[in-house]
């Protein structure tokens, strides 16, 4: 299970990741992280919202209103451009953070 | 255990938006996005054999408890909230000084017209303390009333919430609010010229009160605009919603 710090700290990069697959609604982007982390990574659902709504607040993505397949109505959001520029960006930051872990976590020769 | 009464999805997510909804944090729209996400959990839960009541309360718990989502949402609207209330700050704090300083000129004007201190401080004492209590009473009216009745409080915040997402009417709204507190400044003049029995000289009072009007209009929407501009500098962007993401974690 990742700590919380870090859950807070990759939800942007997350959303920004999957809404770039196409648009998807609030419930289905917790599924696929649950599903694609195989569980490790668990949002707390309600959460998820303000987090959306401060992201389309920074026209980072944008949503709208549409009938799902059950008559109720849902929100959808997809990508702005500026949102496809931030990932670009957290692309590259998480990038070289794995990068230099991988490095260092490289199995050492020992001399003992 | 069996209830007597059948359970009714519809009336159970309404029940909870009901009172989600008593706090002004949640607007209408954020209500009806968290009911279509319950209906979905409650759908796939019940998929899994689980039934429609049960899938419910799973659907509810998972949702978060509601002072956490409260404590979420609170976070991100500030910026709609702080906006309007800084706006309203900056509106006041500038008539005041404006009031200010019209006082102490018309204390001057007085001096030189009566020759004397007395009707100077008269003026601008009794000028600012009628301000003082206008704005301390009107402030004292709306926590009173948040205070008091919650879901009056609530209900008049959601609606003019609701009705300020419209930009022509809120900015009507602003436009209305803004004529209020400007014209609450001459009239306070006139107030107190009749308090000290001062004939009011009309043809002469029109163009100064038509002046000070323009010249607070003026002042108070540059006050105004900065404090727009200031806004936009503070707000986000400053990686603070990394904090604000999942799990309550703080």
């Amino acid at each position: 299970m990742l700590s919380k710090e870090l859950v807070a700290a990759s939800t942007t990069t997350l959303v920004l990741s999957i809404l770039s697959e196409g648009e998807n609604y609030g419930y289905a982007l917790i599924q696929r992280v649950h599903e694609l982390s195989g569980g490790n990574v668990q949002w707390s659902e309600g959460m998820l919202y303000p987090v959306l709504h401060w992201m389309e607040k920074e026209k980072l993505i944008e949503s709208e209103w549409r009938e799902a397949e059950s008559g109720h109505r849902r929100k959808y959001y997809r990508l702005r451009p500026q949102g496809r520029k931030a990932l670009h960006t957290e692309k590259e930051q998480w990038l070289a953070v794995h990068n230099l872990l991988t490095k260092l976590w490289k199995p050492q020769p020992r001399l003992t | 255990m069996e209830t007597p009464t059948p359970f009714d999805l519809n009336e159970a997510i309404r029940r909870w938006q009901h009172e989600l909804g008593s706090s002004p944090t949640f607007c209408a729209d954020n209500l009806e996005e968290l009911a279509s996400h319950l209906r979905t959990s409650v759908q796939k839960l019940k998929a899994t054999g689980l039934s429609e009541e049960e899938a419910f309360l799973i659907a509810t718990q998972r949702i978060g408890e509601r002072e956490t989502l409260q404590q979420e949402f609170a976070k991100v609207k500030p910026a709609v909230n702080t906006s309007w209330s800084m706006l309203l700050f900056w509106s006041v704090t500038g008539i005041f000084l404006l009031r200010v300083i019209f006082s102490l000129s018309d204390s001057v004007f007085w001096f030189r017209r009566m020759n004397s201190w007395r009707y100077s401080v008269i003026w601008f004492r009794d000028g600012m303390a009628v301000f003082l209590v206008v704005v301390m009473a009107s402030l004292f009216c709306w926590r009173w009333i948040m205070g008091r009745w919650k879901g009056f409080g609530a209900f008049i915040v959601s609606r003019v919430e609701t009705i300020a997402r419209t930009k022509l009417i809120s900015t009507a709204l602003g436009l209305v609010v803004f004529a209020l507190m400007i014209a609450s400044l001459p009239v306070i003049s006139v107030a107190l010229a009749a308090r000290m029995n001062f004939r009011i000289d009309w043809p002469h009072f029109w163009p100064r009160f038509a002046a000070k009007v323009a010249i607070n209009v003026i002042l108070v929407l540059s006050m105004v605009l900065l404090a727009r501009r200031g806004l936009r500098k503070i707000s986000p962007t400053d990686g603070t919603l990394q904090n604000r993401a999942t799990s309550g974690s703080r």
